[in-house]
């Protein structure tokens, strides 16, 4: 802003330049923060939203997005005020939940980095009321933080509300990171339903005679069409009470389909077949790496692995193990499946360092091959646990001689990696020709 | 109506007795009176007087917030006394109780 002037001493020419110069700038404003604003790009079968802006922009945000594992992530979150102010600082906003959740991220960790950026950047008198929700279609559960929303609710077929969720922590961005409570509640449906989530300006809408929509008005409105249409029976029943009044406050409105497709049973057959009954705790999240031959040679995979597992709240003690036992592992495929190293070789008269000499020449001249890395916690009756599944495209190795011998092993030079992994995991297992392996790590506290 | 502070005594401690809507328009008033306030009780800790407020939206819990943190500084506690449900309902909502003590 160069200059400012007293409207009263304004020429007409210059009236006229400044709103021109205003409405440039709300134009640009306008094409950037429609550019930034992301499409919600859910199946309409299992997910409808509205939002309704009081002004130009909103200051409410609904957010979806599918993560790798099926759930919906979900978020309604509402910044405080409205217009284009409010819609600034809910930008950031939409952006870190987008990039969580397309990484894996469970909602508890996203709603703590939500917390820590938007108090590190918004005034202190600002806060941002939010809704998260996690939702499992093939364990039919429901996982939900809310923080300074208007209270959440899950609907049976008959539109009787089952389950409330009210608001039990401060809006997003007053609390320091150590005073943040991240805890999420946990509720699994036995009868289809949906899921409501909605702003303030929804229940607090006011008709031309100042009367207010309300929490009790919504309920039976919704309770009043079936489930196919109780979302649009509910936004044009809204509307008439609304009227010709210009709304004060942003609305929004979302509605998640809860039940229990195809896709879900396929889902549950799948696991009841493994025999065990897997629960995808909160913390669930699965990487799958597949390298080939220049990326085995350039890429110093462990370090990278082992930031993942720290990002993901591993603590340090399981994180040494993990990384002890990954490191034998991917080294034994490397090494013995890949390039057709013997481990005798490093107690012959070369040594170690003809070892070492002979794998970087190997290695260099590494061509067609492949290592596929898949890793996985998962939750079952004893626990937590990482779950890893290493193949190599080598030709693999007698591994039921390899473990008849692994007693001796121990004392031997050779050998010892799969034995001391053999003992660090619940479980190891050979499969196939001996070029695929997998284990299964415990996390203890 | 506009909000109305008014600057009071109870025991030695500041107290803010309020009345009125409490929103986007009190932001001049409401600071004006609290800083008036802490600078006739420099210490101890404070209490507001809700028992006329009718009406309260987001910018003045972010009042309170601002407050909140001035009287941090001085390690001074605020107490919010005498809310009526309207209000009750909002401070809930948020979980300022979190924050306050809501008497």
């Amino acid at each position: 802003m160069s200059k400012t002037h007293k409207v009263d001493d304004m020429s007409p020419e210059q009236m006229e330049l400044g709103k021109k110069s205003a409405e440039k700038n709300m134009s640009l404003a306008r094409h950037v923060m429609g550019k930034m604003v992301r499409k919600v790009n859910v199946d309409k079968d299992l997910l409808q939203h509205w939002v309704l802006p009081a002004e130009d922009f909103s200051g409410d945000v609904v957010a979806a997005s599918m993560t790798a594992e099926d759930r919906l992530h979900l978020m309604l979150a509402d910044g405080t005020g409205h217009g284009i102010s409010a819609a600034l600082c809910m930008m950031p906003v939409s952006e870190i939940f987008y990039a969580m959740s397309g990484k894996g991220f469970p909602i508890a960790s996203i709603v703590r980095e939500l917390n820590k950026k938007m108090v590190s950047l918004l005034p202190v008198d600002r806060f941002v009321a939010a809704t998260l929700a996690s939702i499992d279609w093939s364990n039919k559960t429901i996982e939900i933080w809310n923080g300074g929303g208007p209270s959440a609710f899950f609907l049976n077929e008959a539109g009787e509300s089952i389950q409330v969720w009210k608001s039990k922590n401060l809006p997003i961005g007053v609390l320091s990171d150590k005073d943040f409570d991240d805890k999420v509640d946990v509720f699994r449906w036995d009868q289809p339903g949906q899921l409501f989530m909605y702003s303030d300006g929804l229940i607090e809408a006011r008709n031309p005679s100042d009367a207010l929509f309300g929490f009790e008005r919504m309920l039976q409105v919704l309770s009043e069409a079936n489930q196919a249409h109780r979302f649009e029976h509910l936004k044009e029943r809204l509307m008439v009470h609304i009227g010709a009044k210009v709304s004060d406050d942003d609305i929004s409105l979302v509605a998640v389909h809860c039940k229990t497709g195809l896709k879900g049973s396929m889902e549950f057959e799948r696991k009841s077949k493994s025999n065990q009954a897997i629960v995808r705790g909160p913390h669930s999240w699965k990487l799958v790496l597949d390298l080939d031959a220049e990326d085995i040679k350039e890429i110093d995979l462990l370090p990278i692995l082992l930031t993942w597992l720290k990002q993901c709240g591993i603590s340090q003690k399981n994180s040494q193990r993990l990384f002890l036992i990954l490191t034998e592992l991917y080294n034994n495929a490397v090494d013995h499946g890949l390039l057709g190293l013997d481990s005798s070789l490093k107690t012959s008269s070369e040594g170690f360092e003809g070892y070492l000499s002979k794998r970087s020449q190997r290695l260099a001249k590494l061509k067609h091959a492949s290592v596929a890395i898949y890793c996985e916690r998962i939750r079952d009756k004893e626990g937590d646990y990482i779950y890893f599944n290493i193949k190599d495209s080598g030709p693999g190795f007698d591994f039921a001689e390899h473990l008849r011998g692994k007693v001796s092993c121990m004392s031997s030079l050779s050998g010892r990696g799969i034995t001391l992994v053999n003992s660090l995991t619940r479980k190891m297992l050979y499969k196939g020709k001996g070029n695929e392996v997998e284990v299964e790590y415990l996390l203890s506290e | 109506m506009a909000l109305n502070v008014e600057v009071k005594d109870h025991n030695g401690r500041l107290k803010l007795a309020m009345s009125g809507r409490f929103d986007f328009n009190s932001n001049r008033d409401f600071r004006k009176a609290y800083e008036e306030g802490m600078n006739r009780y420099p210490s101890g800790p404070i209490e507001i007087d809700f028992s006329g407020v009718d009406y309260m939206d987001s910018s003045a819990l972010g009042m309170l917030l601002l407050f909140k943190e001035r009287a941090s500084e001085q390690d001074r506690s605020i107490a919010l006394l005498n809310c009526q449900d309207s209000v009750r309902e909002i401070l809930d909502v948020v979980n300022f109780g979190k924050l306050f003590a809501i008497q």
